[in-house]
């Protein structure tokens, strides 16, 4: 394909996702440190219809309930906790049963829930707005978790 | 080199893995071609043999992907079948969630028609599934379905010996008198053949209790087509189309089927049935059509025609090839593989698959010629009498 056309594709799944669906799999990538093949498994797509996306050669998730498992993914990607690997693939479960119409809507907050429940379990509403007094400076999006799961506390 | 299975598939890669077994992509040495293989723990596998083995079980359809023949090593059987290489309805659900139409339209055409084919055989399916309905690699061109998976299928009529307690088949897909562990029917294919629809065309797997699915239709579904699906998954028996060939008129009369070589519009969405296994060997062009099936085609009597009756002839010595280029660069051909049957060969009749078309041929010619002399011989008999 047109090298000119690809980048096209990667400006056209910027506006609908956010980012090119390569560079955002490859955040998720490096954060939870997945292969290309888990992520197309997590994310119920099959490797050549990941691969055809990540290469821009298509613009557009097809199926919805997809996209909705992205987003979750890349909340997981973000909040960047250092999760035991049986923990993480608890996650990556809860991820991949993220589908379709009633989950679509949901599926960012429901994961978000199971976060925030975590952290909880951790310690009290201000020790947590502590923490996330602490993290701020680096990790805001873990520090703007931290006080939601403060604020539902 | 990979595994040698009894001494003539050489198990190249691994392209699936069920609860059932395994499926590969094997090299097969004799007939020098590479081929699909599922391998069943022998326990698994007696319903497959019995497929190949029974002439009135064989199906020859193009919208069906049964076993060409086996062969037995340990506690293991292997069957050789077409690679089909685009995945399957389930993947295609994964790629674009709930689909057009006119693509559910053709699909589940296909689908019937395959099970006009099986039904016409005298069986029933029992595992009518999206993970089942494997696909060709048909890129944006129409799609081309093949009902796959045979494990559990089961004669029309055939009392059955014993009542498991365990129901065969995929909870979701069972028709409710499946799950009272009702004798086989037809009509539970075509239960499932609806249950399927209403997930092509929501995109959602139907958590049904045995009571159908819901009436109500589907935002962005066409209201025709969901009747069909409430005709396919009524509860009682009696309520549902009598055959798959009803089951399609059906569907025909909703006006949504396009007909061959006709590709259903996919309003603008890109659907394309991506090619998912690729071909294996070195210098492959993907658009090279491979020598899948070298076997006779599945329903020509060839292969069962000789039966236990007339043992098998030794194999002339396979001519060896100068290696082409449909050879992997590890394949060495052994002078040890013409050894037929294998020691190692456990099979308690005469392996079908085994020996090929060419001698299947010629042991068909033997006894058409021999009944032929047999019955010239009665009728120089009469007339001299």
């Amino acid at each position: 394909m047109e090298p000119e056309i690809i980048e096209r594709n990667r400006r056209q799944q910027a506006e609908l996702y956010g980012a090119a669906l390569g560079d955002l799999v490859l955040t998720v990538r490096n954060s939870l440190g997945l292969t290309q093949r888990r992520i197309a498994e997590v994310l119920g797509l099959s490797p050549p219809m990941l691969s055809q996306l990540i290469s821009a050669q298509r613009v557009k998730i097809g199926n919805p309930a997809v996209v909705a498992r992205l987003t979750a993914l890349l909340d997981l990607a973000e909040t960047n906790l250092a999760l035991e690997p049986d923990e993480l693939e608890a996650r990556l479960g809860a991820v991949s049963l993220a589908s379709g119409a009633f989950t679509q809507q949901s599926s960012r907050h429901a994961v978000t829930e199971e976060v925030r429940k975590a952290l909880l379990a951790t310690g009290s509403p201000a020790r947590l707005r502590a923490s996330a007094e602490l993290v701020e400076p680096s990790h805001a999006a873990l520090a703007r978790l931290l006080r939601e799961a403060a604020d539902h506390g | 080199m990979g595994e040698v299975f009894a001494g003539r598939y050489e198990l190249v890669e691994l392209v699936g893995q069920g609860g059932m077994g395994t499926v590969w992509i094997v090299w097969d040495r004799r007939s020098e071609c590479f081929r699909a293989a599922k391998v069943l723990r022998q326990a698994d596998a007696a319903s497959l043999v019995r497929f190949v083995r029974e002439q009135s079980f064989r199906i020859s359809h193009e919208h069906c992907v049964t076993p060409h023949g086996w062969a037995g090593e340990d506690d293991r059987v292997l069957f050789t079948m077409d690679l089909v290489r685009g995945g399957s309805v389930a993947t295609l659900l994964g790629d674009y969630g709930p689909l057009p139409s006119g693509w559910a339209a053709v699909l589940l055409d296909q689908l019937l028609s395959a099970l006009e084919g099986v039904h016409h055989a005298g069986l029933v399916h029992r595992d009518v599934k999206p993970a089942n309905l494997l696909l060709e690699p048909t890129g944006t061109g129409r799609p081309h379905l093949r009902l796959s998976d045979f494990g559990v299928a089961v004669p029309v009529n055939e009392p059955r010996m014993t009542r498991t307690s365990a129901v065969l088949g995929t909870p979701g897909y069972l028709a409710p008198e499946q799950l009272r562990g009702e004798d086989p029917d037809l009509r539970s294919d075509l239960w499932a053949a609806g249950v399927v629809l209403a997930e092509m065309l929501t995109g959602q797997p139907m958590r049904h209790d045995g009571s159908g699915v819901p009436e109500e239709v589907p935002a962005g579904v066409a209201p025709k087509l969901w009747e069909l699906v409430q005709s396919l998954t009524a509860p009682g028996l009696q309520d549902r189309p009598e055959s798959a060939v009803r089951a399609r008129a059906l569907l025909a009369r909703t006006g949504l089927l396009v007909e061959p070589p006709q590709i259903p519009d996919d309003d603008g969405r890109g659907i394309e049935v991506l090619e998912q296994i690729a071909w294996p060997g070195p210098g492959r062009d993907v658009d090279e059509k491979p020598q899948v099936s070298v076997d006779a085609p599945v329903g020509e009597p060839t292969l069962v025609a000789a039966g236990p009756v007339v043992p098998p002839p030794p194999l002339p010595p396979t001519q060896h090839l100068p290696p082409t280029q449909h050879l992997p660069p590890t394949q060495h051909l052994q002078p040890a593989e013409n050894h037929v049957p294998n020691e190692d060969v456990r099979s308690a009749e005469p392996e079908v698959g085994a020996y090929g078309w060419r001698s299947g041929r010629t042991w068909l010619g033997v006894v058409v010629v021999g009944v032929g002399l047999v019955l010239l011989a009665a009728a120089v008999m009469v007339a001299v009498s």
